[in-house]
């Protein structure tokens, strides 16, 4: 309803500024009421009565979400609505089960959420037009790897959980490795749009095999075993599998040729091979997946603890609050998926897939639909990142693959990757818009809800 | 439109795919394998939410508390109280999150937890168990090491089971999980045991207590009946040795069946036990003894205690006779590889005085809400039935009451009240370097003889009273005497 009215809204006024995003606004209000009640819900659970918190959280969010809102209406009034109140979902969601298991960290969350807010509106502020990015590409690979070394440098980086990812200023850490991943996409994304013609035409044949040319890869090839090689390091596997994946979804993408995913799968079961003869702790990982109950009380521990949760939870889970799923060490980052499991149940945890589908198919529909191939490139590259880093550490926590540890995008307690993941929402909704606005400028009369429907590729 | 649309779409799909492998897997986790998954032994979950919910009481069938939850300060909201301390260690167990329940807080749980969101109607358990009974066989088994087994034949009902030495519950059941482990390891570490129970989890040579099986054994195969006259011996050799086994004390015995039993003739138990051959195993099987090989020992069925840590009771291995002709007349006066818990013995005992029907042990009386209505009686089916004839099961029970009246057992006569029993003076394993070991003194009976309404068994495994002679440590003596007290205030009870 709401939408075929703001629909013919667009179509009466295509060009003005002042539409009003009821859809956004609705949805992001949903978002709130869910992400209320379930705090005041954990809340009861030990007390008879409301939280006195609850009126200032309350408040809180409703300006972050106006600040937000009227961030997208004034700088991207064009951009898509569903993605930022799917992130306000999520990181709802979050925050509920966070500050149900610790105070302290829904605290530190919820600063991180306005940081977050603020990294959004400032980048949909700075970021005007993609072609920015696509022009100081190199500048962001350089900023890339330099985030990417930093943690390995001592006395600047520090170690939490046998992982080197954070870099320590007094008393705040931040993981650069987060920001990494939006720089070294715009680059690779930037990259790939230069080069994707020689990369898909030259190739020297090699008896059946089609082996891209060395000239036009190699600087690709280099950049990316370089991340590769100094994340395995420090021994952040989860990252080094995203980074894999999300550059060989790209370079396929940038070629729509499956001879690249074929190399790329060569390569990963080549450097899986040999990370697991390397690394003691990935032969740990790969057995505790294999068999969590071989080693009960010590390094399968945490998995087991997740897959009871899991169980314990059922389909209607124990309720918010009255689950046990401190149980799980790390339950608030890598495992908080499985505190949603075991608390709202295989109803919460399904609805949690639901809004990452959303996300990530309203993350594609914006790349297929950007006008210029840079923009569909590195939409399409963010995207992949969100999917593949939920897919990550949902397949790790559930033991459809090894564990390893990444953030649940927008739910895991963590303020690196919430701002980073906000900037990745920011630059969706940038291309978005952008892509809007080209179509007005071309005279298409698309609009970005009316064609949604149609155009969607869920329905091919 | 784009060349890059097309692959974008199929790496779309592709991450499609991943999610839909992940909602598969939780649909596996949460729904197929939910309730394996909740009951792992390894999920503590259950048991910490068990710990915020008062728990029922456990309760002696005279009504006293031997088992309660009370508010706590620390995160487990309720910690578990054992009023009477080490009195009921063996039979309550205790509520631990370090190393999980046992005894009866394990075996009825859920009948103890109670549900959610009823905690003003707690359920409560109520023992068989008498609490003067009780309390009366630890006084009397004093600082003996060894058990006491006090049972109504009938049912299966445990009124009394103790065993020396015991433990705290209350000392493993404490929530500081630092006290708690310190407290569980020097328990598993003492190597007293106290934590194992001698009344039901430990096995032991049962002696001339045994005769009664052999006796049941011999008449149910048609070897022998209560006439049938044995030589006067002072020993008897087995096939295939030359280790002769004699009468204790060392003199000459024999006479009829009843005789041999009244006086406990080894000689006579001995060569019936020769004479029986592999059918001695068939028919000690029939009691629980042996059935199945573990670890190359016949050990048999566990009595179907209602608390866990029962064990079997043992025999020679089926068919060996003629390759291990030395050990069936071994079995024949209780020693060599037979052996069974007090637990055991009071079974068999029970299936004489049932005249050939065999209980199903518990402690466990019955469930009750919180205002008193019964919500489940431990009734149960006998375990084994027609394990003897009547007519064998009548037979045995007047060569047992011939023994308490005229025989070894004379010392457990009552007044106005007919007992009938056995007593037992066993060889016990020994330590190599000991220089000698004492024997294990036994006692099993019931009472009256005509219509059995207790059974009770008394083993003593050490006395306290250090190197007792040789014939002061006997079942007559030191076990004997104890079971007559028992019976005293068990009528005096009535």
């Amino acid at each position: 309803m709401t939408q075929s009215e703001s629909a013919a809204t667009y179509k009466i006024l295509p060009r003005s500024r002042l539409r009003v995003r009821t859809p956004e606004l609705l949805l992001s209000s949903l978002a709130v009421i869910i992400t209320i009640s379930g705090y005041a819900l954990t809340s009861l659970v030990d007390n008879r009565y409301l939280p006195k918190q609850l009126p200032s959280l309350l408040l809180i969010m409703v300006v972050l979400i106006v600040i937000a809102h009227i961030g997208v209406w004034i700088l991207a009034p064009r951009a898509d609505a569903t993605l930022l109140p799917l992130a306000v979902f999520l990181n709802g969601i979050g925050f509920v089960v966070i500050s149900r298991l610790d105070r302290d960290e829904a605290q530190a969350q919820a600063l991180w959420t306005a940081i977050g807010i603020f990294a959004f509106v400032m980048t949909l502020l700075f970021i005007r037009k993609t072609t920015t990015l696509h022009r100081y590409r190199y500048t962001f690979a350089f900023l890339g790897l330099i985030a990417i070394i930093l943690p390995a440098i001592p006395g600047i980086g520090s170690e939490i959980n046998g992982a080197r990812l954070w870099i320590r200023v007094g008393s705040f850490s931040f993981q650069p490795g987060e920001a990494a991943k939006v720089f070294l996409t715009i680059f690779i994304a930037s990259y790939l749009t230069d080069t994707r013609d020689l990369l898909a035409r030259s190739r020297r044949s090699m008896g059946q095999l089609f082996i891209p040319d060395i000239k036009f890869f190699g600087p690709l090839l280099v950049a990316w075993g370089a991340s590769i090689l100094v994340m395995v390091r420090q021994k952040d596997l989860g990252s080094s599998l995203l980074f894999f994946a999300v550059f060989a979804a790209m370079l396929y993408i940038a070629t729509n040729r499956a001879s690249y995913l074929v190399t790329g799968l060569a390569f990963f079961t080549g450097a899986a091979l040999i990370a697991y003869q390397l690394f003691g702790h990935v032969q740990v990982r790969v057995q505790t997946w294999l068999d969590p109950w071989q080693s009960p009380q010590d390094e399968g521990f945490q998995l087991l603890q997740s897959l009871f949760s899991f169980g314990t939870g059922g389909i209607k889970g124990t309720g918010l609050g009255l689950g046990t799923p401190n149980q799980i060490p790390n339950a608030s980052t890598d495992f908080i998926f499985s505190a949603i499991g075991e608390e709202l149940g295989l109803i919460g945890s399904i609805s949690v897939i639901i809004a990452l589908i959303l996300f990530v198919a309203s993350g594609y529909r914006i790349a297929t639909r950007a006008q210029r191939p840079f923009a569909q490139l590195f939409g399409a590259g963010l995207t992949t990142i969100i999917g593949i880093q939920a897919f990550v550490i949902l397949g790790g926590v559930t033991r459809v693959i090894p564990l390893t540890g990444v953030t649940l995008p927008f739910v895991s307690y963590g303020g690196s990757s919430l701002v980073a993941n906000y900037i990745i929402v920011a630059l969706l909704l940038r291309i978005s818009d952008e892509t809007q606005k080209d179509n007005l400028a071309s005279g298409t009369t698309l609009t970005p809800i009316e064609s949604a429907p149609q155009k969607g590729f869920q329905s091919k | 439109m784009s060349e890059l649309v097309v692959p974008i779409r199929r790496v779309a799909k592709f991450v499609y795919i991943l999610f839909f492998v992940l909602v598969a897997q939780l649909t596996y986790l949460q729904v197929v394998r939910a309730d394996d998954l909740k009951n792992d032994k390894f999920n503590v979950r259950t048991v910490i939410n068990e710990f915020a919910r008062p728990r029922g009481d456990i309760i002696t069938s005279d009504n006293q508390v031997v088992a309660y939850s009370q508010p706590s300060k620390d995160e487990l909201k309720f910690q578990r109280i054992y009023p009477q301390g080490p009195l009921y260690g063996h039979i309550t167990g205790f509520q631990s999150i370090l190393v999980g329940n046992t005894g009866v807080e394990s075996a009825y749980n859920s009948a103890l937890r109670g549900r959610r969101g009823e905690e003003q109607n707690v359920p409560r358990v109520v023992l068989s168990i008498n609490s003067e009974i009780q309390t009366l066989i630890a006084e009397q088994l004093g600082s003996n090491i060894g058990a006491i087994v006090v049972m109504q034949p009938s049912t299966g009902s445990i009124i009394g089971m103790y065993s020396n030495p015991t433990f705290d519950p209350n000392l493993v059941a404490v929530h500081s999980s630092s006290e708690a482990q310190k407290a569980y390891t020097t328990l598993v570490q003492d190597e007293e045991k106290p934590s194992v129970s001698r009344a039901f989890s430990e096995r032991y040579p049962p002696g001339s207590t045994f005769k009664i099986v052999t006796a049941a054994s011999a008449i149910e195969a048609g070897i022998a009946d209560a006439e049938r006259e044995f030589p006067q011996a002072f020993s008897f050799t087995p096939p295939l040795t030359d280790k002769k086994i004699q009468n204790f004390g060392g003199g000459a015995c024999g006479g009829t069946l009843q005789r041999s039993f009244r006086q406990s003739c080894n000689v006579t138990f001995a060569k019936l036990g020769d004479e029986l051959k592999d059918n001695f195993v068939t028919e000690m099987g029939k009691f629980g003894f042996g059935g199945q090989l573990q670890n190359d020992i016949n050990v048999g069925q566990a009595p179907p205690l209602d608390i866990e840590g029962a064990v079997g009771a043992t025999a020679p291995k089926e068919n060996s006779y003629a390759k291990d002709a030395p050990n069936f007349a071994f079995a024949g006066i209780g020693q060599g590889l037979v052996s069974a818990s007090p637990l055991s013995v009071a079974l068999f005992s029970a299936t004489i005085a049932n005249l050939g029907t065999m209980p199903t042990p518990h402690v466990v009386d019955r469930l009750e809400d919180a205002n008193g209505n019964v919500t489940r009686r431990i009734g149960l089916s006998p375990w084994k039935e027609n394990v003897i004839s009547p007519t064998t099961a009548a037979s045995v029970r007047d060569f047992m009451v011939d023994a308490v009246n005229r025989g070894t057992g004379t010392r457990a006569r009552l007044n106005g009240i007919q007992v009938a029993g056995k007593t037992g003076t066993a060889q016990a394993a020994c330590a190599p370097e000991a220089p000698s070991c004492p024997p294990h003194a036994w006692f099993t009976s019931f009472a009256p003889a005509e219509s059995p309404e207790y059974v009770v068994t008394v083993f003593i495994q050490r006395s306290s009273g250090g190197a007792l002679s040789e014939s002061a440590a006997t079942g007559g003596q030191l076990a004997a005497p104890i079971a007559k007290a028992v019976y005293e205030k068990l009528f005096a009870l009535r």
